[in-house]
């Protein structure tokens, strides 16, 4: 188990060095010129202060020296200052990091927890109306890209039946309450995970069909075992292996999601700073939050492989893993 | 149940008369007939014909130029003047959701094509020779894949500046990944059966055997797989769009559309000016699935229908 481990981790560091490379290029290939934010508008530039600049600024060395320069700062935990206002982008990203994955961590868990009780839920029930409804409009959430079910939920629970505050992560002028986080997180949280919510469904839905007609289950059924200890215990242990890799595998796009969920609910995360940045061209701004969500996805793909391992007992740790 | 057409059977009228006098069925034509079976695949494909028909002919069916501001009209509600309504600028939204639907059909068509494409050579590449070329080209695939494509797709786009073309361009470079893994696996399977290795003992080149020996064989599972590639970018333009940084106004697009929704004066009060294209993107997305849904069961062989 701890080789099978250390495999996995050791695998993603040439992913993260490419990762790293790419993010340092993009920003190479950037238009405009860095040396513009430091220059004061008012005072008159002559080309020999250009250049002073520019080697006060490391900037006249060539580009892999500067890439290692930057690497090696990263590595020290330093991500740069923002363009804008100074800010310690390291400080600014963790603090905005929280807020987004409290967003994710939620709709993850409600598309998870909903998604398989109706997967379950449905298979057990095959072409029942219960199954083509829901099945139905598994459909629909599937295509429903987290745009347009964000504005939606917006309009209809916010707007209209005022269930739900539209934006924010908390109530201002009260002090922060775990109940008024969860009040302003329903939407937010909702709307992201309805996608997933169906995406899960069908495949739990698939999977427990599968397993429900292997002759274990009718083994365990006549032994006289109680139906819900056969279909929890027994079938579903073995559905919820595919469930696992789905899972891991739309960790990208839950990050994608967030994005778009943030800038509708105005939720103090990642992906508003990260549309800000672009907005603006905060290049060492821009650059800290691709690395920390390629980490972050990086560290997602691994856990998945690792719960994967915890709960699939075939799993053999001498060998290459089982995902390509 | 009808008469069962496979096997074999005389059909005088489908073939011209000096090719040949049998017709066994062939794999399109099986797929074909089985495709039809799936009843929401079908009127998918009506209700996409109608989406794009709209479209295409969108100039044909509109009542007022897409872009012609009217500020006497402006915000209007659906009436019979304006059927869907007027935008704060007093444009018609029924005039401007059927020309967004060309700028989706455009991007969706050009980017998966070119996502194909660099997939399918890719993918090729990588399953036929294995070894080396395939290390490679799948830790570039992982590497692709690790970024969420929607925030790398930001970032290009705020280095290069929106625009139609910049938008097709950068969704057909960054969403190939998904196509080259399906390519090459297929190719694994491929390479190793007999008809290659004859191929490759008459001394055919490589190219000629990646392109005509084994490539066809792939292109059933591509179709299905194009399918969703065009509506993942749609769905992306959209999102692009939506965030201001995809399809720049005055153009319309459904997803510029719907990002004057960010506005909570505009989400409350006019909702006709953001639920058109809403509706629309949602609806075309959810043909589009049900058709590739449909292909990949006609053309599945495992799959008894």
């Amino acid at each position: 188990m701890g080789r099978y481990l250390l495999r996995r981790l050791l695998i993603n560091i040439p992913v993260l060095i490419s990762v790293t490379i790419i993010i340092f290029t993009l920003t190479e290939l950037a238009p405009g010129d860095v040396t513009d934010f430091f220059i004061n508008p008012e005072l008159e530039m002559t080309p020999a202060d250009m250049e002073q600049l520019r080697i006060r600024l490391g900037l006249d060395a060539p580009a892999p020296v500067r890439y290692l320069r930057w690497l090696n700062q990263v590595l020290h935990g330093n991500l740069g200052y923002r363009f804008k206002n100074g800010d310690d982008v390291a400080w600014i990203i963790g603090r905005r990091l929280q807020a987004t994955l409290i967003l994710i961590g939620a709709a993850l868990l409600f598309g998870t927890l909903l998604g398989i009780a109706l997967g379950v839920f449905t298979a057990l029930r095959q072409y029942s109306l219960w199954d083509f409804t829901l099945t139905g409009l598994s459909f629909v959430g599937i295509s429903m890209p987290a745009f347009i079910s964000g504005i939606f939920g917006l309009y209809f629970f916010s707007v209209r039946l005022k269930l739900f505050p539209s934006g924010g992560m908390w109530t201002i002028g009260q002090g922060r309450s775990v109940g008024d986080l969860l009040y302003h997180l329903v939407l937010p949280a909702g709307t992201l995970s309805l996608a997933y919510i169906a995406t899960y469904m069908r495949y739990t839905r698939f999977s427990m069909l599968e397993v429900i007609r292997q002759d274990y289950i009718t083994t365990a059924r006549a032994k006289g075992l109680p139906e819900h200890i056969v279909i929890l215990r027994h079938a579903l242990r073995n559905a919820i292996l595919p469930v696992v890799t789905i899972i891991g595998l739309s960790i990208p796009n839950l990050v994608v999601g967030a994005v778009f969920i943030e800038t509708i609910y105005s939720w103090p995360g990642m992906g508003s700073l990260y549309l800000d940045a672009v907005l603006s061209r905060d290049y060492p701004l821009i650059m800290g939050i691709n690395l920390v969500s390629a980490v972050v996805i990086l560290t997602a793909n691994l856990l998945t492989d690792i719960f994967y391992s915890v709960v699939d007992p075939r799993i053999r740790y001498d060998e290459e893993s089982s995902r390509g | 149940m009808k008469k069962d057409t496979r096997g074999v059977k005389i059909s005088p009228e489908a073939i011209p008369a000096a090719d040949a006098l049998l017709e066994v069925e062939s794999p399109t034509r099986r797929a074909w007939r089985r495709f039809r079976r799936h009843r929401l695949a079908v009127a998918s494909l009506l209700v996409l014909l109608l989406i794009s028909i709209l479209a295409v002919g969108a100039p044909l069916f509109q009542r007022y130029p897409p872009n012609k501001i009217d500020l006497r009209a402006h915000s209007q509600p659906p009436s019979s003047e304006h059927w869907l309504g007027t935008d704060r600028l007093g444009r018609d939204i029924w005039s401007r959701t059927i020309h967004g639907g060309r700028v989706s059909l455009v991007v969706g068509l050009s980017a998966a094509f070119l996502s194909t494409l660099i997939g399918t050579i890719l993918g090729s590449l990588s399953g036929y020779y294995r070894g080396a070329v395939d290390m490679v080209i799948m830790r570039l695939t992982d590497v692709v894949m690790t970024f969420p494509s929607i925030v790398i797709m930001l970032t290009i786009a705020a280095f290069v500046g929106p625009g139609l073309r910049n938008v097709i361009l950068i969704i057909g470079a960054l969403s190939w990944p998904g196509t080259a893994r399906l390519v090459r696996g297929q190719f694994f399977s491929f390479r190793e059966q007999e008809f290659v290795e004859a191929a490759r003992c008459l001394g055919v080149r490589d190219r000629r055997i990646i392109a005509v020996h084994i490539l066809p064989n792939v292109l059933a599972p591509l179709l299905a797989q194009v399918t969703f590639a065009v509506g993942m970018a749609i769905l992306t333009e959209a999102g692009l769009s939506f965030l201001g940084l995809g399809v720049p106004l005055p153009t319309p697009s459904w997803g510029n559309m719907l990002e004057t929704a960010r506005n909570l004066e505009i989400l409350q009060q006019g909702p006709w000016m953001w639920m058109p294209p809403a509706v629309m993107t949602l609806l075309t997305v959810l043909c589009v699935n049900f058709i590739g849904d449909g292909l990949r069961d006609a053309i599945d062989p495992r799959l008894i229908l």
